[in-house]
């Protein structure tokens, strides 16, 4: 069952004073959180989070396409143990 | 590239057999490569070192299912289970400015701006936004690197190194308040 609409999108009340209180920060720093329950709002579009797995905080960047989503959503959990070897995974900054 | 000091072929994966998939030799595969058209009908392979070609792909859930010339059922594709798909290393493309092979990031040692030694690149995890670096050192706690523009400001695949600048909370101890 989805939340009530009525009561709006959860974000953390700490995890919010660090996105308002960062927003006017020139130099933007990196957030911590253990909150993976919190929504991605509008606000936070822009600022990197470090999301809890359980383990560490996992930096995120939080992008337009990932409002509405949960912050858990991009910290995962688990560890996949892939191919030890060479692959042709590749990667790019952003 | 170096080669091996054999002279032998070195191969790159490119994907992982994980099982068999309906009843005419279709097998489900796990991509690792970013390559669409590396997985693709026509291409050839090597499967656990024997040379293959893909004769039809699939995307039944969003993941790829694959068949391989000459095989007919799902007894036959039973063979293939945990089974690696490999090309030649010298098939591989060049990348673009900017972007790195995951094998050739994995090892380089990591410095701040101020000359700061962090350790060296073990693993990269991929979050769905950036890529995050993940740096060990010996004795310490794990740092993560992400992989952004004002973060990441070099990767100097020639000498090994990699430089990023130490903005605000990202080598900080965590603090003991929750939130």
């Amino acid at each position: 069952m989805s939340r009530s609409t009525k009561k709006g999108p959860y974000v953390h009340p700490k995890l919010w004073k660090k996105v308002l209180a960062n927003q006017s920060v020139e130099r933007r720093e990196i957030i911590r959180t253990w909150s993976r329950a919190s929504t991605i709002l509008p606000e936070m579009v822009g600022i990197t989070i470090a999301v809890y797995d359980g383990r560490r905080h996992v930096p995120v960047l939080c992008t337009e396409n990932m409002v509405g989503h949960k912050l858990g959503e991009f910290s995962f959990t688990r560890t996949f143990r892939g191919h030890k070897g060479k692959s042709e995974l590749t990667s790019r900054k952003r | 590239m170096d080669g091996p000091v054999d002279g032998s072929v070195e191969r790159v994966a490119v994907g992982r057999i994980n099982a068999t998939w309906g009843v005419k030799g279709h097998v489900k595969v796990t991509a690792m490569t970013d390559n669409p058209t590396r997985i693709a009908t026509g291409a050839r392979v090597y499967v656990d070192g024997v040379p293959r070609i893909i004769t039809d792909v699939r995307y039944p859930r969003g993941y790829p299912v694959v068949l391989f010339q000459g095989f007919n059922s799902a007894n036959d594709a039973e063979a293939l289970r945990n089974a690696i798909i490999e090309i030649d290393e010298a098939e591989l493309p060049e990348l673009p400015e900017g972007e790195y092979y995951v094998h050739d990031l994995i090892g380089l040692s990591v410095v701040t701006t101020d000359g700061r030694d962090l350790g060296r690149v073990t693993d990269v995890l991929r979050t769905g936004s950036n890529d995050v670096y993940v740096v060990h050192q010996h004795g310490r706690r794990d740092v993560l690197i992400p992989a952004l523009e004002g973060v990441l400001l070099d990767v100097d695949l020639s000498e090994g190194r990699m430089v990023v600048e130490a903005v605000p909370g990202l080598l900080d101890e965590p603090p003991s308040e929750q939130g």
